[in-house]
């Protein structure tokens, strides 16, 4: 903790931080909103994609009713396409490699 | 509810979406974050909502009634007043269970055995945290540097704000509240840095920080007499590692997840570990907390007047014995906040007599600053042994087992060495690194960040372990 109260010059980074918001017009906030909002579900899909063992998994732990059953039979349903497709192959190799590594002794 | 969890990014999705459309009528945009993180905080235990509304109420009244009396010795009773009530709800939850078995067991030492109340007390999560901003919302009034919000759901909302709520970084009134007064606007750089700061946090607690934590430091503290000297010397550094990954990490997600919601929170962690001395180290280590602990504590310790000499050394170990005691109320946080509160009066006082010996300019030289690095580091690292350990016991255990060089290599991987290899390289870096990648891909296609954002998303998700462990801070 800083407490010492007369400090020497400290070649930390700048504490710089984003713009102030008034600085920035209305309209380009609007279209910076919608951009980031087009990030997001890109990389949802993504995870989608190549994570429908996750979503499946998640399902399952969802609490118990109506709505959880329907999301479960809809993430298997997913998760098997993926299956099929490819992507949901990604994670096992992946998954092995990284076993291997962390099994390397010196 | 965790970041790093599907729950998470749901509710972030959903909330950055209603936010936004919400912008341009600020009483529901603030009413929606603000049930937004009460919602946060009670996914976790609804119970302690009423906590967590009844400490914002009462720095809400506190800051009101100073605010409306002039003469100074009232406004001084009351500001008193204030900070020992939020005291009191945060001791009663930290302490009282030790309280009680520490009486009881003072009272038995005289032979007078007694049943004391013990309730078991479960501690809220984020407590510390929602009660230093608390705190320094009244004396912040108190000192005049900020003046009393109108509406309490400015105050409600400074506390609760969700990606801050339960592990900080520590908000300043000074610098959120004047970010409720309009209406918040997105940039482009604050967007894409606020998606870099979420993978970094990801990549750090759910790789970095999981597989040290799993792989070497648990096993090794479970029985340090059991295991062999270098995986001891390594896990004496990993810890630290780990601590840093752990907590920089949830800092970075709260900040980048306050900027795509177009709030802008100070860093909390500014590469620690290439700090060449102990000041430096604190002043780049959880900054939120150390600042502070520096203007609500020294100063409070200090008093008025600036001090020098023995008064000031003694005034900076306390403020570092009081922040370990603050951690929890066991021995190990005690003898963690000595010696590194010693460690700062000693490198000051030797500073300082060599400097009157060789002169002002004495000590800038690079192999002073790699003695400096040296020195803190392995100061830092060591004193985290006492930090990590669950009892005294453990810490003596790993300290005479890491010194009685036996017992070859065993947990220690060449996967591990990387980890802490590459963790404390990075440490190097520009510390504006972050800031000027954000810059460089403003422009890029929202497709294009899309797929780099959620590839590196779903590179981290398959390197980190399924489920995660919550974050080391949120038992504080």
């Amino acid at each position: 903790m800083s407490v010492v109260p007369q400090t020497a010059a400290v070649p930390a980074s700048p504490r710089r931080r984003p713009p102030r918001a008034a600085q920035i017009d209305p309209a380009e906030s609007r279209a910076n909103v919608r951009h980031a909002g087009a990030v997001m579900v890109v990389a949802f899909v993504l995870m989608a994609l190549f994570n429908s063992s996750g979503l499946a998994s998640y399902a399952r732990d969802l609490p118990a009713g109506w709505l959880a059953d329907a999301l479960v039979a809809g993430a298997d349903r997913w998760h098997g396409l993926m299956v099929a497709l490819g992507p949901a192959e990604v994670r096992p190799a992946f998954t092995e490699a990284l076993e291997w590594i962390r099994a390397r002794r010196w | 509810m965790l970041f790093p969890t599907l729950d998470f990014a749901l509710f972030f999705v959903a909330v950055f979406g209603v936010a936004w459309a919400l912008r341009a009528h600020m009483p529901a945009h603030k009413i929606l974050l603000l049930a937004a993180s009460y919602f946060f905080y009670g996914y976790w235990d609804w119970r302690f909502l009423a906590l967590l509304a009844g400490s914002s109420a009462i720095n809400y009244a506190a800051g009101h009634w100073i605010s409306r009396t002039t003469a100074p010795r009232p406004r001084r009773r009351i500001v008193t007043a204030a900070v020992i009530v939020n005291l009191a709800i945060l001791g009663f939850f930290k302490y009282y269970d030790f309280f009680i078995d520490s009486m009881a067991d003072f009272l038995l030492a005289f032979g007078l055995q007694r049943d004391l109340p013990m309730f078991e007390v479960i501690l809220p999560i984020g407590i510390s945290f929602f009660t230093f901003q608390g705190i320094s919302y009244v004396v912040d009034i108190h000192r005049g540097h900020v003046k009393p919000v109108a509406s309490p759901i400015d105050l409600f909302l400074f506390i609760s704000f969700f990606p801050q709520l339960v592990a900080g970084p520590i908000v300043r009134a000074a610098d959120f509240l004047p970010q409720l007064a309009e209406p918040p606007r997105l940039d482009r750089t604050a967007a894409v840095y606020g998606f870099i700061l979420i993978l970094a946090g990801m990549l750090k607690k759910t790789v970095v920080a999981h597989y040290i934590a799993v792989d070497l430091v648990d096993p090794v503290f479970e029985d340090p007499a059991a295991a062999a000297s270098t995986d001891l010397v390594a896990a004496h550094y990993a810890y630290a590692i780990q601590v840093y990954c752990d907590f920089s990490g949830y800092s970075d997600i709260a900040i980048g997840t306050a900027a795509l919601l177009g709030y802008r929170f100070r860093k909390n962690f500014d590469r620690p570990f290439a700090a060449t001395s102990m000041q430096q180290l604190w002043q780049r280590w959880h900054i939120s907390l150390s600042t502070w602990l520096r203007d609500y504590l020294y100063r409070a310790l200090r008093g008025a007047r600036r001090e020098t000499g023995w008064r000031m050394h003694r005034n900076v170990f306390l403020t570092m014995l009081l922040g370990g005691f603050w951690h929890g109320a066991n021995w190990t946080f005690l003898i963690w906040g000595s010696i590194l509160g010693a460690a700062l009066v000693v490198e000051r006082v030797v500073k300082g007599r060599y400097r009157a010996w060789r002169g002002q300019g004495a000590g800038a030289g690079w192999y002073w600053a790699l003695l400096g690095w040296f020195v803190t580091f392995h100061t830092f690292t060591l004193a985290a042994v006492f930090f990590r350990a669950p009892e005294l016991d453990v810490a003596t255990a790993f300290f005479a087992r890491l010194f009685a060089f036996e017992g070859g290599v065993s947990l220690f991987t060449p996967f591990l060495f990387a980890l802490l290899a590459g963790s404390v390289a990075v440490q190097f870096l520009p510390g504006d690194l972050f800031e000027r990648t954000a810059v460089r891909l403003r422009r890029a296609p929202a497709l294009v960040l899309g797929l780099l954002f959620g590839g590196a998303l779903v590179l981290i998700e398959f390197l980190g372990p399924e489920g995660v462990a919550p974050f080391v801070y949120f038992q504080f």
